[in-house]
């Protein structure tokens, strides 16, 4: 068929609806990538004042920074195998691309090593994920942090920690690669406090939040493996999270009674999503998890009776004083049985397995509003040189 | 004085160079207007209110209240089609 090109095509409006909001995610570009030129501004600093010029113009998180000078950021680029103009992710409600330049420029200053390039590429992958919701967990004012959950064969190789203090200081992998994550946030995508984070209370996490999975105990799968990875892979999860609450059951070595507590910690109903089906993030700790692994429960086994355990009544609800929402989106009309469900489907809880031996501690992370606003997403790390996620 | 090159880790692009002003133009009859409310506690309510204040203050034909799934997501393309299809003027409100 003869066309004319003088004619041009006129896409109908919902041709060009979709073709603005799904173009860039679903054709990223690829630059040359035996030529790393970079498109950001260049700045020629006073070494002595530059730190301070970073913190003048809002660049960092309140914490001093590592400079992104050209061959820093060069490195990151040649380490993950990407050129500078590839686009990593796209959040079309703020009609911004994420470079691989622009993130690469962050993870510097978050004080990453290039090795963990690849880990924060597939954050940001993740994070733009569509189901993420990435334009609200980064605005709302409940104050999300951006958590990742990192699985995969050989994280203590590569520099995690996923033993003692887990959750705590102390590993710059664990610390640079989930702060990485925010400093993106802030600069390529606004988020800044006072401008596009309209977040109320905020919690520490903001600075940094990441929990890498240990090897699991014999019999249990991993993460990943849940998620529909494979055993070999390293995967990222990230989820838009409260701060962590921590889980104390020192005294009860029945799995029941590590069950029950866990139940409690997740249906304290002055966290958002209870009774409005949210996501969990739950760090077994050692012993807890020895329990349950001793007695034969299964990763599966839990998260179904915890989904069944933790659904509560409005009046359970109503006693803590929360009032029951009718709307489109939170719509808290109980169930046949009288019930709410706190999160709806045993998915909606990422298992994973860390910290170390002493007394009986695990976590609970959940996420910071129910699953029609943001739901968990993963991505498979790239190897190094193997490009973008 | 030694120098330090750094590169930018803002966001950075070059504007549009012209916005234009959507057209002018004389209503045709019956005018429809419809306002999307995001679906927060009270911001139907709200934008219900809004949308009877127009009712009585504009020429219009009839006024719609469309209530989003979730305040966190935009319109998908199907409802922003069906809109475009049967509404002269969408007002997008927030409630919370």
């Amino acid at each position: 068929m003869h066309t004319d090109a003088r004619i041009k095509y006129q896409p109908s409006f919902k041709e060009a609806y979709e073709h603005s909001r799904t173009e860039e995610i679903k054709m990223p570009r690829q630059g040359n990538h035996d030529n790393l030129r970079f498109m950001a501004t260049p700045l020629s600093l006073d070494e002595h004042d530059a730190q301070e010029e970073f913190f003048a113009r809002g660049w960092t998180d309140g914490l001093p920074v590592i400079l992104p000078t050209p061959k820093r950021v060069e490195a990151m680029l040649e380490y993950a195998g990407v050129a500078a103009d590839d686009v990593v992710g796209t959040v079309p409600e703020r009609s911004r691309d994420i470079t691989t330049e622009k993130a690469a420029i962050n993870t510097v200053m978050a004080g990453c090593e290039p090795r963990h390039f690849p880990v924060v590429l597939a954050g940001i992958a993740a994070m733009c994920d569509p189901d993420f919701g990435c334009n609200t967990a980064i605005t709302s004012t409940g104050g999300a942090a951006l958590c990742l959950a990192v699985s995969g064969p050989n994280l203590e190789a590569q520099g995690f920690n996923t033993t003692r203090n887990a959750l705590g200081p102390g590993y710059r992998a664990n610390a640079t690669v989930g702060r990485a994550m925010r400093l993106v946030a802030m600069n390529v995508l606004g988020a800044r406090s006072n401008h596009l984070d309209g977040s109320s209370i905020g919690h520490p996490g903001k600075y940094t939040m990441l929990v890498a999975e240990e090897i699991p105990p014999e019999g249990w799968d991993p993460l990943r493996v849940d998620l529909g990875y494979d055993e070999t892979d390293t995967t990222v999860t990230v989820l838009a999270a409260e701060g962590p609450h921590q889980v104390s059951n020192q005294l009860n070595g029945t799995p029941e009674g590590v069950l029950a507590t866990f139940v409690a910690a997740m249906t304290n109903p002055s966290t958002y999503g209870v009774g409005k089906g949210h996501q969990v993030l739950l760090v077994l700790g050692y012993e807890h998890r020895r329990i349950l692994v001793e007695s034969g429960w299964t990763r599966q086994a839990i998260r179904e009776h915890l989904t069944e355990a933790t659904r509560v009544t409005p009046a359970y609800l109503e006693e803590a004083g929360i009032v029951m929402e009718h709307t489109t989106q939170n719509d808290m009309t109980p169930d046949a049985d009288g019930k709410l469900a706190t999160v709806r489907s045993p998915d909606d809880i990422f298992l994973i397995t860390a910290g170390s031996p002493g007394a009986g501690w695990s976590a609970y992370i959940p996420t910071w509003a129910p699953t029609v606003h943001s739901s968990a997403a993963t991505k498979k790390v790239q190897p190094a040189g193997g490009g973008l996620p | 004085m030694t120098t330090i090159d750094v590169l930018n880790p803002e966001y950075e692009t070059e504007g549009p160079s012209e916005v234009l002003m959507a057209i002018r133009s004389t209503p045709v009859e019956p005018v429809v207007i419809t306002v999307i409310e995001n679906s927060k506690p009270h911001a139907k309510e709200l934008l219900t209110y809004v949308a009877e204040g127009l009712r009585e203050r504009l020429p219009v034909a009839e006024i719609e209240v469309h209530s989003k799934s979730s305040a966190s997501k935009p319109i998908d393309a199907d409802e922003a089609e069906m809109l475009a299809a049967r509404t002269h003027l969408v007002i997008s409100g927030l409630g919370d």
